[in-house]
């Protein structure tokens, strides 16, 4: 009778390569680029004309930039922790205005009927969609990336 | 699903008895469902609102995934829900029923203050596997 046996070897290397690859994946195509189309791009649909703090009066669709400060407040916030267990990234998007309040809610979620949510943290926390979008994707390209290279090696 | 079926079946849980949806009125005080697709426009700012009121987006994100002579194709739906008048519990039993009719659902929930009224976005997928066009 014929028989088959399948063994995994270098275990520790694997979880290395999968922990490099999500660390890769959280700065360079998170941190570095991610937020970055968030906060610039024209794409988020907005009912009012609004004048901003940098003087632009903007319509819709529209961006989220307006001086940086939400925007370079989540960037410069962004820590990465390796752990026995596996790794961690965070980002706390907590710039204040002028009565000294976070209001990254405020943006991301609206409030009432006319101010509309830009929720722009969207694209890699629901998990429904994650695989759909840019994120996601871009995250089973660092893995094949990473596992790649240890095969070549 | 398109708009239709999914504002349907939304208003259909909602307004179950008891019902949660509150009013517009309208600036002759006529009234009608707290009931508002958003497409170009949201809800025009003269109508005032009284009790839960729910919002839908017009046009659900199509995200495909290209498969063998198929796409997966995830549409996003969202809807808004309000709690205008501060001492309303309405939006706390609407989550509980939307949450038993669509349990894939994702939940964002923002407590009210002094800024903003109690509200909760809520981004429903539906799943579809079409065929592709075939080539002419």
């Amino acid at each position: 009778m014929p028989a088959v046996n399948a063994v995994i070897i270098g275990q520790n290397l694997i979880e290395k390569a999968l922990i490099d690859a999500f660390e890769t994946w959280t700065e360079e195509d998170i941190n570095d680029a991610h937020w970055e189309d968030q906060f610039k791009e024209n794409k988020w649909q907005y009912d009012n004309e609004t004048r901003r703090k940098n003087g632009d009066v903007v319509t819709s669709p529209r961006d989220i930039y307006d001086l940086g400060n939400l925007y370079e407040s989540g960037i410069k916030s962004y820590r990465f922790q390796r752990s026995p267990d596996g790794a961690e990234a965070n980002w706390h998007w907590d710039a204040k205005n002028s009565s000294g309040e976070e209001y990254a809610w405020y943006v991301h979620e609206g409030r009432g009927t006319n101010v509309t949510a830009r929720p722009f943290t969207d694209d890699i926390s629901i998990p429904s969609s994650f695989f759909f979008k840019a994120p996601g994707k871009a995250l089973k390209l660092r893995v094949t990336q990473y596992l790649d290279r240890l095969n070549a090696s | 699903m398109d708009i239709s079926q999914v504002r349907e079946a939304i208003v259909t849980l909602l307004s179950d008895s008891p019902n949660l949806l509150g009013k517009y009125i309208f600036p002759d005080s006529t009234e009608i469902p707290a009931v508002y697709v958003v497409g170009q426009k949201s809800v025009p700012s003269e109508w005032q609102v009284k009790g839960l009121e729910l919002t839908i987006r017009q046009y659900p994100e199509v995200l495909p995934n290209a498969g063998v002579g198929v796409a997966v194709v995830l549409q996003q739906w969202e809807v808004v829900l309000v709690q205008y008048n501060p001492d309303g519990k309405e939006i706390a039993d609407a989550m509980d029923r939307m949450a038993r009719r669509f349990p894939d659902a994702t939940f964002r929930y923002t407590p009210g203050d002094d800024i903003a009224y109690e509200r909760c976005r809520i981004i429903i997928p539906d799943t579809t596997i079409r065929r592709l066009y075939a080539e002419p």
